[in-house]
């Protein structure tokens, strides 16, 4: 119990820490479990090694688990074709470069390989939280980045088997593929047939439902055993087995407490096994990680605004994808079990992970992202001529509400011009004969290509405020209107701070809710009162 | 590292699968999962030998037995204890003396001699803390006034047992008996007690309060802090010759006197789960049947002693001290079972050469056949109550026929807000000025502030037991302003399977089509919505007024 607590107090530190300081918990949470290392090295006290070894036991397979769950094809609906190539080019590439580096360091092909797939993968633990905190989830951009990450996670998983398998020959990786790719398909098979029967059929209750899926992770696992597969293959597919809706969600809240608990000492218990590397590994350290930086950056920037992203979403999807995966310590970790690369090499990868996630939230600041947009070569070509235009209606973004503004303005007879960043929308209006300009509605040089300082109104429905704060900023001294969509009470206040007309969406939505109560919903002491008659 | 071992997976393995088995099997049986798991645990250990105790399975235990008691301190403020303190004392030491006077007759009757018959007494004179408070949580009653009664008597008898094994543990092999050694023992368990709860009761009201309102709006932080306080208390317990049960307990009641003691519950409540499900299955892995076969008569009398003879004295205990007769049933009901201690206790007792092996596996019975009956009794105590007043059982108690009357804390009619951003805080105005009675519920305990006479409750409802709580399926509708995609998902599922108009927050247009696949009765699409406003705007402010007819201006 005594050595329980001491994990946790470690833990309890670096949550601490990491809610002080805003930063990512996970490599808060590894270098806790270093510094409990460390002071118990300088106390000469021993940790306790078998419940360090059983927390990263039982962490592992909660992790590959957890991200399984969260493996709903439904994320990438609509994406699949700009994810997957996104994907597949940064996975390959990035590995291509890591296991470069790995051999032109001089290091051996096996670990080039473990080298190269570590750091091909990105964080989804990381990446998901902050785009969770800055509530970009379901952006464009946040979906791409999501899409990409699970995809991402199949691969590392994939690779593994190959890895572990490589030591014994060709056919034996193939073999081992084919049993992963077998047990795929089981595990599709119980998504799509046993998990929405016993959903519709039993009636579960909180505990049943938790014994049930862990009951499946074992089960999976024991099967991957059986089939010489890393037991992991059988906790991730596992996982996906359970991922459809609404077993999912059924289940995430209690599978949250598990994980919750289990990480938090899996990552410190990691933190915990991690030895000093040697000065010449710490350079390495640094080079791999400025390969890591340089070609995802460059790389995701370039193929998203291919697949149709604006250079500033592409940008961002390149910044936040830049940093190694729990995943990558996992796959580590399984190369120090089978022998195939030493403490001291996962040591490296660890350094590189918790340097990597712990610059993300740096890096993946909205004025990075602006700064290296600007050193873009070229702008997309004006979809729209509105050189001449004057005393028009510009909408800086389109989404839902276009279509209705672009109606009003019609019926007013007002000449207009839509920016959005979006290359599937600027298609769409082209094609409708809707003038329109593709690109960044915070950007000056959009907005002076709209030629917004001339115009009688802006409609700014940008999700995001800065963007508004942005465009309003340079049109400050203009006599334009600017009317600004904002859904927060705080949004509204900067809005009016900056010069801006806020429209309070949320106001808007709840009077539209409360019509839709007076006819839908009888008052409670009217209700009463039909009853009784 | 050894990852290639993985014998703590391959023995969890066992045990869920096992456990996932026996419970599923026993649902059509209506059998009480704990029931399952014990005899998930005789199958894997004592007939097919499949899994051995282990240290790291004995840690899993003990964590899952400190995180339940955790819970029930986390329930429980400093006035309810109050509330049950005395009765708890009373039933708690008077059912000890007479339940280990009974049990020392009744062996000596059955022809043990005086040492084994002590034994076999004192183990049948405690009742198990963690079954009866897991079936109690799985009622959903450990808060009732019965319930609360139930956890003091427990607490009070697992003080006594701490006296007990310090006693043992002064007697030596061969029988000779140290007194210093046993006196400074509970010198030291009462001293540290006493030390416990005066830590305790500080740091709810010095050290806690401002440091968790910090930590509250991050969940994952909050989480973890609890943990740690758990088993920082439940260390601090173990180093004072206090038990697991009694150091997460005052760790939990020193957090239930935060605001944020309910969403912390809720939160560890599936953890807990897990854990405990572990420590029944290890319960069954340790059963020594070996030579039960022997003693089958002793084992039959002394199970109907705990099953029928422990309730029978609490009734008398209880309704002396001018309880109802349905609580007093209640709570002698949760009584029936002898305890995971009368297992520690008899082999002990084994291992100083005290007793026999016979004496383990009479235990060993008793423990798993009261374990059992008292498992339905418990989950049917409301039939079983119904039977014996039917037949005029309990008329010679003498009982007040008038229950206590308790909280009716039963939601109906309501509506349920779901977030509180923006939107979610609009809609609770609006419709408070309707006249509706309004529950607004939010993870972060900032954004429930300046709600009017709106409920609020911190929670997620993505967890089963919130939903039970808030009750979802009596709503009148339930609204969510969520830019949760996943939990909007979730939340149109659980209202369209309960039967429950929702208005979901429809923050994007790849949400639509899912929400219309629910049934959503209404959805929030503020983007839509804020045009019209717009063009107001766009009328009024900035395009020129429109002449009329009469030279007037609009």
């Amino acid at each position: 119990m005594t050595a329980m607590a001491v994990l946790l107090l470690a833990a309890a530190v670096a949550f601490g820490l990491s809610k002080f300081l805003r930063m990512p918990s996970i490599p808060l949470l590894m270098l806790a479990g270093a510094g409990l290392s460390a002071l118990a090295g300088y106390q000469a006290v021993e940790l306790p090694q078998a419940l360090i070894r059983d927390m990263i036991e039982i962490g592992l397979a909660v992790l590959v688990f957890t991200a399984g769950v969260e493996l709903s094809p439904r994320r990438m609906r609509g994406r699949a074709r700009s994810v997957t190539i996104l994907a597949v080019i940064q996975f390959f590439t990035l590995g291509l470069a890591g296991g470069g580096t790995a051999l032109w360091l001089g290091y051996g092909w096996t670990v080039a390989l473990y080298i190269g797939c570590a750091l091909s993968a990105s964080s989804t633990l990381v990446v998901v939280r902050h785009l969770q905190q800055r509530r970009q989830m379901f952006e464009p951009y946040g979906r791409l980045v999501l899409g990409v990450l699970l995809l991402q996670d199949i691969f590392i998983i994939l690779i593994m088997v190959a890895l572990v398998k490589a030591p014994l020959g060709g056919w034996m990786v193939v073999n081992g593929l084919a049993n992963a790719i077998a047990l795929g398909f089981l595990a599709t098979a119980f998504h799509r047939w046993v998990v929405p029967f016993v959903v519709t059929r039993l009636k579960l209750d909180d505990e049943e439902l938790m014994l049930g899926a862990l009951a499946v992770l074992f089960a999976f696992s024991a099967i991957a055993f059986w089939l010489n597969l890393p037991f992991l293959v059988g906790a991730f597919l596992a996982g996906f087995a359970i991922s459809a809706f609404p077993m999912n969600g059924l289940v995430r809240g209690m599978l949250g407490s598990l994980s919750g608990f289990f990480l938090a000492l899996f990552f410190i218990s990691v933190g915990a096994f991690l030895t000093l590397p040697s000065l010449e590994m710490l350079g390495h350290s640094l080079i791999f990680i400025a390969v890591l930086l340089v070609v995802t950056v460059l790389l995701v920037s370039i193929v998203a605004e291919v697949v149709g992203y604006s250079s500033r979403a592409a940008v961002e999807t390149g910044l936040l994808l830049s940093q190694t995966s729990e995943f990558s310590l996992l796959l580590a970790l399984t190369g120090v079990a089978s022998g195939q690369i030493t403490p001291e090499l996962f040591s490296m990868i660890a350094l590189i992970t918790v340097s990597t996630m712990t610059l993300t939230p740096l890096l993946s600041r909205e004025s990075v992202a602006l700064r290296l947009v600007k050193w873009h070569p070229r702008y997309r070509s004006g979809e729209s001529d509105c050189e001449r235009m004057t005393n028009h209606a510009v909408l800086l973004g389109y989404g839902r509400a276009g279509p209705r503004t672009v109606h009003a303005l019609k019926e007013r007879g007002i000449g207009m011009v839509v920016v959005d960043e979006d290359a599937g929308v600027i298609r769409r209006l082209i094609a409708q004969g809707i003038p329109c300009v593709q690109g960044d509605g915070s950007d000056v040089r959009t907005l002076e290509r709209a030629h917004c300082r001339e115009a009688k109104v802006v409609f700014c429905s940008m999700r995001r405020t800065r963007d508004a704060q942005l465009a309003l900023a340079y049109l400050k001294d203009s006599p334009v209107k600017v009317i600004v969509r904002v859904f927060e009470t705080f949004e509204e206040e900067m809005v009016r701070a900056a010069g801006g007309q806020p429209v309070q969406t949320a106001y808007a939505a709840a009077a539209q809710f409360m019509e839709w109560t007076d006819v839908n919903l009888p008052r409670d002491g009217e209700e009463k009162a039909e009853t009784s008659s | 590292m050894h990852t290639t071992e993985l014998t703590l997976l391959l023995n969890l393995g066992f045990i869920v699968i096992t456990a996932a088995v026996f419970a599923f099997l026993g649902k059509w049986i209506r059998m009480p999962s704990i029931v399952a798991y014990i005899l998930a645990g005789i199958t894997l250990g004592p007939v097919f030998g499949l899994v051995e105790l282990s240290h790291s399975l004995e840690l899993i235990s003990k964590v899952g037995i400190a995180l339940l008691l955790f819970l029930v301190g986390l329930e429980l403020s400093f006035e309810k204890i109050r509330d049950v303190g005395k009765v708890a004392v009373v039933a708690g030491l008077g059912q000890v003396v007479f339940t280990a006077l009974g049990g020392l007759v009744l062996c000596l009757g059955l022809g043990f001699d005086l040492v084994s018959a002590l034994f076999l007494s004192v183990a049948l004179t405690f009742s198990s803390t963690v079954v009866v408070v897991k079936l109690l949580d799985q009622k959903g009653e450990l808060g009732r006034l019965y319930g609360r009664i139930a956890v003091g008597i427990f607490l009070v008898q697992d003080l006594v047992v701490i006296a007990v094994l310090t006693l043992l543990t002064g007697l030596q092999v061969g029988g000779s008996f140290e007194l210093g050694a046993v006196l400074v023992g509970l010198a030291k368990a009462t001293g540290g007690m006493l030390l416990l709860l005066a830590v305790t009761l500080l740091a709810s009201r010095y050290v806690l309060p401002k440091p968790f309102a910090w930590a509250a709006r991050s969940q994952d932080t909050s989480f973890i802090w609890a943990l740690f306080w758990c088993f920082l208390v439940t260390a601090l317990a173990g180093t004072m010759g206090l038990s697991v049960e009694v150091g997460a307990f005052l760790a939990g009641i020193a957090l239930a006197q935060l605001p944020y003691n309910d969403d912390l519950h809720r939160r560890l409540h599936p953890l807990m789960n897990f854990f405990v499900a572990i420590f029944f299955v290890t319960l069954g892995v340790q059963m020594n049947l070996g030579a039960a076969q022997e003693y089958w008569l002793s084992a039959v009398v002394l199970s109907l002693f705990v099953v029928i003879g422990n309730p029978l004295i609490f009734l008398i205990i209880i309704t002396r001290m001018g309880y109802s007769e349905l609580t007093a049933f209640r709570t002698s009901v949760t009584v029936a079972q002898i305890s995971e201690f009368s297992f520690v206790f008899a082999a002990m007792g084994l291992a100083a050469g005290l007793i026999g092996e016979g004496i383990l596996s009479i235990v060993a019975v008793v423990g798993i056949v009261t374990i059992a009956s008292s498992a339905y009794m418990i989950i049917y105590t409301e039939p079983l109550y119904r039977f014996c007043q039917r037949f005029g059982l309990l008329r010679v108690f003498r009982a007040k026929q008038e229950v206590e009357a308790e909280e009716a804390s039963e939601r109906q009619g309501h509506v349920i807000v779901v977030g509180m951003n923006a939107l979610g805080r609009e809609i609770v105005k609006q419709l408070e000025a309707r006249g509706e009675r309004l529950l607004a519920i939010d993870t972060d305990p900032k954004k429930l502030e300046g709600l009017g006479e709106a409920e609020t409750m911190i929670g997620n409802v993505e967890y089963e037991s919130v939903v039970e709580e808030i009750g979802l399926r009596r709503a009148r509708l339930v609204v969510s302003a969520l830019q949760i995609e996943d939990t909007n998902h979730l939340l149109a599922y659980r209202c369209r399977s309960a039967g429950v108009p929702c208005a979901i927050h429809a923050f994007d247009v790849s949400v639509v089509e899912d929400l219309l696949e629910l049934d959503t009765s209404y959805m929030f699409m503020p983007a839509v919505d804020g045009v019209r406003e717009q063009v107001s705007i766009l009328d009024t402010m900035i395009l020129p007024p429109k002449p009329t007819k009469e030279g007037e201006v609009t």
